[in-house]
C-alpha cells in the first residue's frame, strides 16, 4: 500500500512538475504577447506621449488622456456609431444566420455541401478584399449595383457618399461578410443536437414550427449566446471595413471608436497617449460586455 | 551560430584544400565583405556594389518612371534599390513608426516626403541635414525651381530634402466639348452647374475625407484670395468671409455640379469619372494624370482634354515630393548617391520624357519635352502662381483636421461657418506646437 502510494505520489509530483513547465511556457508566451503590450498601453495612456514634434518628452499626466478622450465630441460620435453598427450587425446577422442554418440542417436538403461551400466563401476573404470589391460594386456611376437598379428604373444612389446611406451600407456589407461564421457555428450546433426530444415532439403531434420554437431554440441558447459574444466583440472593434469603404465619412458619420483610436494615434496628431487611453476604454467596454453575456449564459444554464 | 553563408564556405574549403584554398578563402572573404555593403572594401568604379536601398514609394506614375531607370543607377554605382509601392493613404502611417525609431534602425534608407510632412519630420529630429553633402559634392541643384525648396526642401534654413516631383493643382477640362473656363470663381461654379446635363457632370469632384477634400478645397480657398493662416503663421484666417465663400462655393458644386456620391468620392473615383468622359471639368493634379488620361486602355478622353489655372486669383494648391535621408537609415551615404542620381538633370529629363512632372524650370520650355507633352507650357504658369501649405510642424494633423471638418460641412452634418471655426480653433492650437 505504502509503496503504491509512494509511487503515485512520485508520479503525481512528476506530473505536477510537467504541468507547471507546460503552463510556464504558456504563461511566458501570454506575458509577452498580451500582458506586456497591455501594460505598455496602460502606462502610455497616463503619459503625454506624442510621436512627433519638438518636445518628445513623456511626462505623466494622470488621467488627463482619459478625460480628454472620453469627453470629446469625436468620442461621443464614435461611440454612438459603434453602438449602432454593433447592435445592427449582431442582431441581423444572428437572425439571418440562424434561419439559414436551420434551412441547411433540413434532413431532406439536397446539395447541402454545395450550399455550405457557397456560404463559406465570404468567410475566406479578408476584410480589405471585401471592402475594395464592394467599393467597386457600390460606385455610383461605374458600379454594378446602381447599373442593375437602373435596369428597373431606379435612380442612382450614393451608397457611401450620402450621409444617410453610408452607415446602412456598411452594415449591409458587414452582414454579407460576417454572417457566414455564425451560420457555421449554428449549423454545427444544430447538427449536434440530440434527436430524441424532436422525435418525441413529432410523435406528440408538434408541428415543425412548434418543434423549432419550443425545443430547438431553447437547446441552442448557450451556443447562440457564445456566438453573439464572439461576434459582438469583433463588431465593437470594427475598423478595417470603415478604413476601406468610407474613411469614417462622409464627415465623421461612420467613424467608430477603433477608427478614432487609429486616427488619433497614427493619422494626424500622433497622440499615442490619448490613443492608448481610447484603447483601454474600449477594452474595458469589451470586458464588461463579455461579463454580462457570460452571466446571462450562467443564468440560463441555471434555469 | 549565425555565421554568414560566405564565411561557412571559407571554413570548409580551408580545411580540405590547403594553400590553394587559403587564396580562395581570401577571395570569398572579400566577396563576403562586399555583400555586407562595405564600400571601402571593394573600391573600383562601383563603390556601393552590393548595397541595397529600401524605399517606401507611392504607387503612381512618377514612381514607375524612376523604377524603369534604376538599372542606370546600379550600373553607375552598384546600388540596388527596392521600392515598396503602396497607396498614398498608407504612406504616412508606415513611415512614422520607422522614422521615430532609433538611429540606423529603420527599414527605409531614403524617404519620399510629401509636402505636408517636411516640418514635422525635420523638427522631430528624424531627418539628416543635407547642406554639408551638397557643399562637399558640389551638387548642382540650381536648375530646380527655387520655390520648391521653400515648400518642401528647407526647414528653418536647413536643407533636409531635395525636390524631385512637383504636382500643381488646376483644372483639367474637356476641350472637345468646347468648355471655356471662366474668369471668376463665381462664374466657374455657375458654369459647371450649367454643364451638368444627362450623363455628363459639370465637375468630377473628390469630397471624401480626409486628404481628397482637403486638397481639392484648398484650390477654392486660394482662388478666392484666402489662406489658412496670416503671413506670420500665428493667426488662422481660414474662417473669415473668404473662407466661408470658398466653402459655400465648394458645397454648391458638390451638390449641383458634381457626380452622384461626390461627397464620398476619393481621387481615384473622381479621376475615373473624368477619364470615362463623364465629367466636363475636374480640379486635380494636372501633371500627374497626363499619362492616365492619355492612356487609351484606361481613358475615353485621349487628346480631348486640356489644363487651365484656377479662376479668380489663378492660385492653385501646389504640392512637391522630395527625397530625404532619415536618421534611421542604415545606408545614408548610398542614400545620398541615390538622391543625387535621381535629381540630376539627365535622369530628371528622362523622367520628364516619360511623362513625369519636371522639377527643373527650363524643362517646361524644352522643345523635346514639349513635343510630347505640350500642356506643360501652361503647367509652368500654374506652378509659378501656386501656393504650398503653411510650414507649421504638424502639417499632417492640419490636413487631417481640414479634411474631416470640410467633409462634415459638405455632408451637411455641420454648418459651414461652424466647420471653419472648428478648423481655425485647431490651427490656432497647431501654430503653437
Amino acid at each position: 500500500m505504502n509503496v503504491a502510494r509512494g509511487r503515485r505520489a512520485r508520479s503525481g509530483r512528476r506530473g505536477l512538475a510537467i504541468q507547471w513547465r507546460l503552463l510556464a511556457a504558456l504563461f511566458v508566451t501570454l506575458l509577452l504577447v498580451d500582458a506586456f503590450p497591455l501594460a505598455y498601453a496602460g502606462v502610455a495612456s497616463l503619459q503625454r506621449f506624442l510621436l512627433s514634434g519638438a518636445d518628445l518628452s513623456r511626462p505623466f499626466v494622470g488621467l488627463a488622456n482619459y478625460v480628454d478622450m472620453a469627453t470629446s465630441d469625436a468620442f461621443a460620435n464614435a461611440a454612438m456609431n459603434t453602438l449602432v453598427l454593433s447592435a445592427s450587425v449582431v442582431s441581423l446577422e444572428t437572425i439571418i444566420a440562424f434561419g439559414l442554418a436551420v434551412l441547411l440542417n433540413l434532413p431532406a436538403l439536397r446539395f447541402r455541401n454545395l450550399y455550405l461551400l457557397v456560404v463559406m466563401v465570404p468567410l475566406l476573404l479578408s476584410p480589405v478584399a471585401v471592402g475594395l470589391s464592394w467599393r467597386l460594386i457600390l460606385h455610383p456611376d461605374l458600379g454594378i449595383l446602381n447599373w442593375t437598379l437602373g435596369l428597373i428604373g431606379l435612380g442612382k444612389f450614393a451608397w457611401l457618399g450620402d450621409v444617410n446611406l453610408a452607415m446602412p451600407t456598411i452594415i449591409a456589407v458587414d452582414i454579407w461578410h460576417e454572417t457566414s461564421a455564425l451560420i457555421l457555428i449554428f449549423y454545427a450546433g444544430l447538427s449536434s443536437l440530440p434527436n430524441e426530444p424532436l422525435e418525441a415532439a413529432r410523435v406528440d403531434g408538434a408541428s415543425p414550427w412548434q418543434s423549432l420554437r419550443h425545443i430547438v431554440v431553447p437547446m441552442m441558447v448557450p451556443i447562440i449566446i457564445v456566438a453573439i459574444l464572439i461576434r459582438l466583440v469583433s463588431a465593437v472593434k470594427t475598423y478595417d471595413l470603415i478604413y476601406i469603404l468610407t474613411r469614417g465619412g462622409p464627415g465623421t458619420s461612420t467613424e467608430t471608436i477603433s477608427y478614432l483610436i487609429w486616427r488619433t494615434g497614427l493619422a494626424g496628431p500622433l497622440d499615442i497617449g490619448q490613443a492608448a487611453a481610447g484603447s483601454i476604454i474600449l477594452l474595458i467596454v469589451i470586458i464588461g460586455l463579455t461579463y454580462l453575456l457570460l452571466r446571462a449564459t450562467d443564468r440560463l444554464a441555471a434555469t | 551560430m549565425n555565421q554568414p553563408r560566405g564565411a561557412r564556405t571559407i571554413t570548409r574549403f580551408g580545411r580540405s584544400r590547403g594553400v590553394l584554398s587559403v587564396g580562395m578563402a581570401a577571395v570569398l572573404l572579400a566577396a563576403a565583405c562586399q555583400a555586407a555593403g562595405s564600400p571601402a572594401a571593394s573600391g573600383g568604379d562601383k563603390p556601393y556594389a552590393g548595397t541595397t536601398l529600401n524605399m517606401l514609394m507611392e504607387d503612381l506614375t512618377e514612381t514607375h518612371y524612376i523604377a524603369d531607370l534604376l538599372p542606370d543607377l546600379e550600373a553607375k554605382t552598384g546600388i540596388k534599390v527596392v521600392f515598396e509601392q503602396v497607396p498614398y493613404s498608407n504612406m504616412y502611417e508606415k513611415l512614422v513608426p520607422q522614422l521615430s525609431g532609433p538611429e540606423k534602425s529603420g527599414s527605409y534608407d531614403v524617404v519620399a516626403v510629401d509636402y505636408y510632412w517636411p516640418g514635422e519630420f525635420a523638427r522631430s529630429g528624424w531627418m539628416l541635414p543635407l547642406d554639408d553633402r551638397i557643399k562637399n559634392d558640389n551638387t548642382d541643384l540650381s536648375g530646380i525651381v527655387p520655390a520648391f525648396f521653400d515648400v518642401n526642401g528647407k526647414v528653418d534654413g536647413v536643407t533636409y530634402y531635395i525636390p524631385y516631383f512637383p504636382y500643381p493643382m488646376g483644372i483639367v477640362y474637356r476641350k472637345d466639348l468646347d468648355v471655356q473656363i471662366p474668369k471668376t470663381m463665381e462664374e466657374f461654379v455657375t458654369y459647371t452647374k450649367s454643364l451638368k446635363k444627362g450623363d455628363l457632370y459639370g465637375a468630377a469632384m473628390q469630397g471624401a475625407p480626409t486628404d481628397p477634400i482637403a486638397m481639392e478645397w484648398l484650390n477654392f480657398l486660394y482662388a478666392n484670395g484666402g489662406d489658412l493662416y496670416s503671413a506670420d503663421l500665428k493667426t488662422p484666417t481660414v474662417n473669415n468671409e473668404i473662407g466661408l465663400k470658398a466653402l459655400n462655393q465648394y458645397m454648391d458644386m458638390i451638390d449641383n455640379a458634381a457626380q452622384t456620391g461626390a461627397a464620398g468620392a476619393n481621387l481615384d473615383d473622381a479621376s475615373n469619372t473624368f477619364a470615362q468622359g463623364r465629367a466636363a471639368t475636374m480640379v486635380t493634379y494636372i501633371t500627374i494624370f497626363a499619362g492616365f488620361f492619355q492612356d487609351p486602355e484606361s481613358s475615353q478622353i485621349v487628346d480631348k482634354w486640356d489644363v487651365a489655372p484656377m479662376p479668380g486669383t489663378g492660385v492653385g494648391n501646389v504640392g512637391v515630393w522630395s527625397f530625404g535621408i532619415p536618421k534611421s537609415s542604415k545606408n545614408p551615404d548610398a542614400a545620398w548617391e541615390f538622391i543625387k542620381w535621381v535629381s540630376e538633370r539627365g535622369i530628371s529629363k528622362e523622367r520628364a520624357l516619360k511623362g513625369g512632372s519636371p522639377a527643373y524650370t527650363d524643362f517646361y520650355s524644352d522643345p523635346e519635352i514639349l513635343a510630347k507633352f505640350p500642356y506643360l507650357t501652361k503647367a509652368i504658369d500654374i506652378l509659378k502662381a501656386g501656393k504650398g501649405l503653411p510650414l507649421i510642424t504638424k502639417q499632417q494633423d492640419m490636413v487631417a483636421t481640414l479634411g474631416r471638418e470640410l467633409s462634415e460641412a459638405a455632408s451637411k452634418r455641420k454648418a459651414p461657418q461652424a466647420a471653419l471655426d472648428a478648423i481655425a480653433a485647431k490651427l490656432a492650437e497647431l501654430a503653437t506646437q
